[in-house]
């Protein structure tokens, strides 16, 4: 998959990279939306959307589907050209990532551990979802456990980056109320 | 103890829910059904709906939960603090549990609504002892949720449930707080109101 191909082009103009780089220099988060070509998208989803993998829980840690590289789209977030894009955002160079790509329906979450929140680091998360409702559960919280709490409701097509430094991520327990609906999460860290 | 159902409290039931505590599995614990006289179980219930709850949310949970009872007003549910703070109290669970108690205790009120759930953890802090839950839960069944679900565990890691009991009204859990006291309560995916009261023997 080629990133420069599908992403969409407001982001890859030199003038919005340079304010998204002022922006995130400053708050140390980003959301993109619209993040892949309308088209890309709408294709993609319908590509994945039924695409099932293996569930796995571990009761106080995690419950949710590893979907592996999903048909391609890790590469399309293991590209050079996306290393290249979210170095220029960050103002210094990233090497490094790694990334999963999971299904949270029903049930599934994620809990926070204190060593998480100790971890220093960048992330940065894309979302892959059709009806999904805040009171469903699913959003992303980034917490240091005290009074700093930053939350990203998924909505398709949506690109957060993060400077996660003092925080720790959660995928919030999502209930009855989701019935079928999932989120397809690629969560990735950046180094 | 006047306020314990008095069939649980002769020296042959106490042995026997001795026996009972020690040898089941996954964790050292009990689920005594009728706990308390049956007017006084509704009598609390009606005094539990009068207090305030205030809704909690976290990566682990999202509940509404009473402040402890030690700073109530409503004098039913003083006098229950009272009794469960009890030192007859404490010598029936000393008994029962053969573990030796500090005489302190945490007590507050839950209610899990719609949604409403408690993810899996142990429960290990400080200096808790013993863990209880007193269901007054009405109508409860296995379609709407809310069960008790101990885990088995293996390297200090929960690995497979073992156990759930549902949320039945008018009975009481207690179980050994320790690395292996792993536990959860399901979602409340009906439309009742689960009550309970809750806390630790310390």
């Amino acid at each position: 998959m080629d990133f420069k191909r599908f992403t969409n082009e407001i982001y890859l103009d030199e003038n919005t990279i340079n304010q998204m780089r002022e922006s995130y220099l400053q708050t140390g988060v980003i959301k993109l939306e619209n993040f892949l070509k309308p088209e890309v998208y709408n294709e993609l989803i319908k590509l994945i959307k039924d695409i099932r993998g293996e569930h796995v829980k571990i009761a106080d840690r995690y419950s949710y589907e590893e979907l592996g590289d999903l048909s391609g789209v890790g590469k399309l977030f293991s590209s050079k050209d996306f290393l290249e894009f979210v170095s220029k955002i960050n103002g210094g160079e990233f090497s490094k990532v790694e990334y999963k790509i999971l299904g949270f329906g029903h049930k599934d979450y994620t809990l926070l551990h204190d060593a998480e929140i100790d971890r220093k680091g960048t992330e940065f998360l894309f979302f892959f979802c059709e009806k999904w409702k805040d009171d469903f559960g699913g959003y992303l919280v980034y917490t240091d456990n005290e009074d700093k709490s930053l939350i990203f409701t998924p909505a398709g097509n949506n690109f957060v980056l993060i400077n996660k430094d003092g925080l720790g991520g959660f995928v919030k327990y999502i209930n009855n109320l989701a019935k079928d609906e999932r989120i397809i999460l690629v969560w990735g860290k950046l180094e | 103890m006047e306020f314990v159902n008095l069939d649980l409290i002769n020296e042959k039931k106490i042995n026997e829910l001795k026996e009972e505590f020690a040898k089941n599995e996954p964790y050292k614990h009990l689920f005594i059904k009728g706990f308390l006289d049956e007017g006084k179980a509704s009598e609390i219930l009606r005094e539990l709906k009068k207090e305030e709850f205030e809704h909690k949310e976290s990566d682990l949970f999202s509940l509404n939960q009473t402040e402890d009872f030690k700073f109530t007003k409503n004098r039913i549910l003083k006098e229950l603090y009272s009794s469960l703070k009890g030192k007859e109290f404490f010598k029936w669970l000393e008994e029962i549990s053969g573990i030796k108690l500090e005489g302190e205790i945490d007590v507050s009120g839950s209610l899990y609504k719609n949604c409403d759930y408690l993810l899996c953890h142990d429960d290990q802090l400080e200096s808790r002892k013993i863990a209880f839950v007193y269901y007054l839960s009405e109508g409860f069944d296995e379609k709407d949720g809310g069960e008790f679900v101990m885990f088995d565990s293996e390297k200090g890691k929960p690995w497979r449930v073992a156990k759930k009991y549902p949320p039945l009204w008018n009975s009481l859990l207690i179980f050994e707080v320790s690395e292996k006291s792993f536990h959860e309560v399901g979602e409340n995916v009906g439309q009742k109101d689960r009550y309970a009261i809750g806390g630790w023997f310390h």
